[in-house]
């Protein structure tokens, strides 16, 4: 998700163009990793997120988005040290992410795609809570893209790296999406399947994924329902995972 | 060691959605089953069969979604009938083929209409007109876009 780009990795690609994207997203994580292994079998986590997301799109080639997420609510159990639970929450704005997505699109017959290549920031926002969803951390950043679509199929690649200057691990992210087109009562539909592979420099690496379902309504409105599970967990800190995540997303463009 | 390691993932990663995209990006130019013939058929019967149009073939075209930018940006030119279709535009995604509705007897701008297919992200290869009985292009002059 976090590689993806409003408005639904896909508009306004009109000159002039403006999009705004909230999406709801709610992570449940099971267990308590060290390395591959569960350290604490039952120490849940819950985050319910709520991304505002934002696009203009100068011309095709040139776009500037932005992505605000807010913490809703997020609980974590971690060991107290007595042989409890110790549970800590975190809520409030977090930390932003402001790129400038730049992109060369080919029209071909019947075909049509983009390379993309993408400078990104992060705006530390985030406040002090008992633990951090956001690490209230500058970033820099830097994502590459290829994507095509036919009438039926979509293929969308992408990598992204992110440079962080403290105790923050760097970070690189990998994300290969397929989709098949279909158009039930006049609309355009497309089913997906999406893998995401997040690897840190601490060690962690997580690989998710699974089905999305994304519908265009009408001109302006586009709605998006996705679910990703963990596939393979690998911690480099005592932290969460074997978890699931949805997200439900709905744009707006015009 | 983190900074070797993440310039390795870096080349690595380029590397491999540079050549993947460039053997599908230069392997085969679309749908193979859309031929000009294809094309050629769907616009005699379409120009036959409705009034007052200007037939377009716009390459880049793959999806309903693709004619939103297209509807937004040519719905708005002033010889545009927006009454007719989704905004005075109709799209066979198939043969690639936009139909403009026009006011009645008003005459297309071919300038203006590809500059507005042009901003809305694709590409206007040609118009179509019937001629004696004998479906006529006319190509597109080429617009450098900017991307």
């Amino acid at each position: 998700m976090s590689a993806d780009e409003p408005i639904m990795n896909m508009m306004p690609r009109w000159d002039n163009g403006w999009g705004l994207q909230l999406i709801d997203e709610y992570r449940h994580e099971s267990d308590l990793l060290l390395g591959k292994s569960t350290a604490y079998r039952g120490f849940t986590e819950d985050v319910h997120l709520l991304h505002l997301q934002g696009v203009y799109t100068w011309d095709r080639s040139i776009r500037l988005t932005y992505k605000l997420p807010y913490v809703l609510d997020a609980r974590r159990e971690m060991p107290d040290n007595l042989g409890g639970k110790l549970v800590e929450h975190d809520s409030g704005i977090g930390d932003a992410t402001l790129a400038l997505p730049l992109k060369k699109y080919f029209n071909l017959d019947g075909r049509s795609g983009s390379w993309g290549f993408k400078p990104m920031l992060r705006v530390p926002l985030a406040g002090e809570d008992s633990y951090k969803i956001y690490d209230n951390e500058w970033g820099g950043g830097l994502g590459l893209s290829y994507d095509f679509e036919t009438s039926r199929l979509a293929f969308l690649s992408s990598a992204s790296f992110w440079f962080f200057g403290n105790e923050k691990p760097n970070e690189n992210k990998f994300s290969l999406d397929l989709g098949y087109k279909f158009y039930p009562l006049g609309t355009n539909s497309q089913i997906l399947w999406e893998t995401d592979f997040l690897l840190k420099d601490n060690g962690t690496e997580n690989l998710l994924a699974g089905p999305a379902l994304y519908w265009n309504i009408n001109d302006l409105t586009h709605i998006r329902l996705e679910w990703k599970h963990d596939f393979y967990s690998k911690q480099g800190k005592l932290d969460h995972g074997n978890g699931d995540r949805i997200l439900l997303s709905l744009g707006l463009v015009y | 060691m983190n900074l070797k390691r993440n310039s390795m993932m870096l080349v690595f990663s380029s590397m491999f959605l540079l050549s993947f995209g460039f053997v599908l990006s230069h392997g085969a130019d679309g749908d193979p089953d859309v031929n000009q013939k294809v094309r050629n058929l769907a616009a005699i019967k379409k120009i036959k069969e409705t009034k007052d149009i200007s037939l377009l073939y716009v390459k880049g075209l793959v999806c309903p979604s693709c004619a939103l930018g297209i509807r937004i940006k040519v719905g708005k030119l002033p010889f545009v009938d927006s009454s007719r279709y989704k905004r005075g535009v109709d799209m066979d995604a198939k043969t690639q083929l936009i139909t403009v509705a026009l006011l009645p007897g008003v005459k297309a701008d071919d300038q203006s209409l590809s500059l507005a297919i042009i901003a809305a992200g694709y590409d206007p290869v040609e118009r179509y007109t019937m001629q004696e009985g004998k479906l006529k292009s006319h190509p597109f002059a080429k617009v450098k876009s900017s991307s």
